[in-house]
């Protein structure tokens, strides 16, 4: 416990905002946990990092930590998710098996919060690079009962809620970029597809924003969309957005990507020049 | 023995979640940074229930019952993408019995107003990827079926839901 310190963190306009806020949600919230932050950096430097836990039900939580090689990736229709992988190859850039959290499994009571510290013991000889896993928060709240208790067939559904975070360890000099292979941009249906082909450069994960402009024939902005990426390999990724504040006509579709994260601590984001394309599409 | 008034209660949850609120900045603050990002939670608002089960009856909870429809939120970064995942398993189970359990491509809605009647339909059997609202949330909605035999043996059937939540951008 590191007493009262950590207050001095708190952004109070939130705070405040938040407790009107869940004053009015808390009766209906049953089962809550909050892992905080989104993503962990080590470095060989410092070895040690914490995430945090709290429990905003009103019932104890039973949650339960692990470590698993992964990360994000597109399939075969562009779509991304978090790939995880239980036994990756032993040439995989992995940190799962090397990091440990302590505790591993802890019961959380209702209104607490936990902190739950890692810590790095990579091998000896390692190679400059990044290392990679997710962090698994698994939390189990009480059995709820879904059946009327005067019938004769109860039926019980216990809800598990899981978290992935992502956590970085950064050994010697690391450093990122990306290639862009493909950038089209057709319509289909109500929506502007974007296909963006992503090859990562460098030994450490590309985390950016793209940065989309639809601008009209008379170079006006008529829509603009945001969202942050990781490229950790190579991602052929699908982007779909509405089209429906925009009329039939013809546009030019402006890309940046930048390396400028709004939802990371900027000095953790390897930082690299901006990327910009731009290509025409006509919507129908 | 002293018990909190439900006033008492409520308050003291509404305060340690606002302070949780808080808890993005001081988790990167210990890494040495402040931060606007904010952490992923996931909320279990309400249980899918199926009410009285009678054998040889199958009894189905669409999604869009707002009273019995399993309900859940998520809350994070305004605007960014989340990967959700649902492990639904195909029984509930008591003891060597099994009473089905099941799951269609309509049993999933979501939608990032809280609007259950207007949520979109997703198969809850398949990952979803969709982005937080512009405040941040995103309400899930899941409906189902149970299928009990006509010989269907009364007890306490049991089974877990596993709601999985990332973000893809990080």
């Amino acid at each position: 416990m590191r007493g009262l310190s950590w207050l001095r963190g708190v952004r109070w306009p939130q705070v405040v905002a938040g407790t009107v806020l869940l004053t009015i949600l808390a009766p209906v919230v049953m089962w809550a946990i909050l892992v905080a932050p989104q993503a962990v950096f080590l470095s060989d430097r410092d070895r040690t990092g914490e995430i945090y836990l709290v429990n905003t039900s009103s019932k104890p939580e039973d949650v339960q930590i692990d470590l698993e090689y992964g990360y994000p990736a597109t399939d075969s229709t562009g779509q991304i998710g978090i790939k995880l992988i239980e036994n990756p190859d032993s040439g995989a850039p992995s940190a799962a098996s090397w990091v440990r959290a302590f505790p591993r499994r802890v019961v959380v009571q209702p209104g607490q919060r936990q902190v739950v510290r890692l810590l790095a013991t990579p091998p000896a000889g390692l190679s400059d690079g990044e290392y990679w896993s997710r962090i698994l928060v698994t939390s189990r709240g009480a059995q709820m009962a879904v059946a009327n208790p005067d019938s004769n067939i109860h039926a019980g559904i216990d809800l598990v809620l899981r978290t992935i975070i992502s956590l970085t360890y950064r050994k010697g000099a690391v450093h990122t970029g990306v290639t862009v292979n493909d950038f089209r941009v057709t319509e289909e249906h109500d929506s502007l597809v974007t296909w963006l082909g992503l090859t990562r450069t460098g030994n450490a994960a590309y985390l950016a924003n793209v940065h989309l402009v639809v601008q009209d024939s008379l170079d006006h902005a008529r829509a603009t969309w945001d969202t942050p990426i990781a490229v950790y390999f190579q991602q052929h990724r699908r982007l779909a957005f509405p089209t429906d504040s925009l009329p039939a006509g013809r546009y030019t579709v402006h890309l940046t990507l930048s390396t400028k994260r709004d939802d990371l601590p900027q000095d953790k984001v390897l930082a690299v020049p901006p990327i910009e394309r731009s290509v025409g599409v006509v919507l129908r | 023995m002293r018990t909190a008034s439900p006033r008492q209660g409520m308050l003291k949850r509404a305060l340690v979640v606002a302070l949780a609120l808080g808890i993005s900045a001081t988790a990167a603050q210990a890494q040495g940074r402040s931060t606007r990002g904010r952490p992923l939670s996931v909320f279990g608002r309400q249980t899918l229930n199926f009410g009285t089960i009678f054998p040889g009856i199958p009894t189905t909870i669409s999604r869009t019952d707002a009273l019995n429809a399993g309900e859940f939120e998520v809350r994070g970064q305004k605007d960014t993408q989340v990967q959700i995942d649902l492990t639904l398993p195909p029984a509930l189970t008591f003891g060597a019995q099994s009473l089905p359990l099941q799951f269609g491509p309509g049993d999933g809605g979501y939608s990032p107003s809280g609007t259950i009647a207007a949520a979109t339909v997703f198969d809850p059997r398949v990952q979803l990827v969709t982005t937080l609202s512009a405040n941040g949330r995103l309400y899930l909605y899941l409906g189902g079926t149970v299928l009990p035999g006509p010989q269907q043996r009364s007890g306490a059937y049991a089974a877990t839901i596993v709601l999985t939540v990332a973000y893809t951008g990080v």
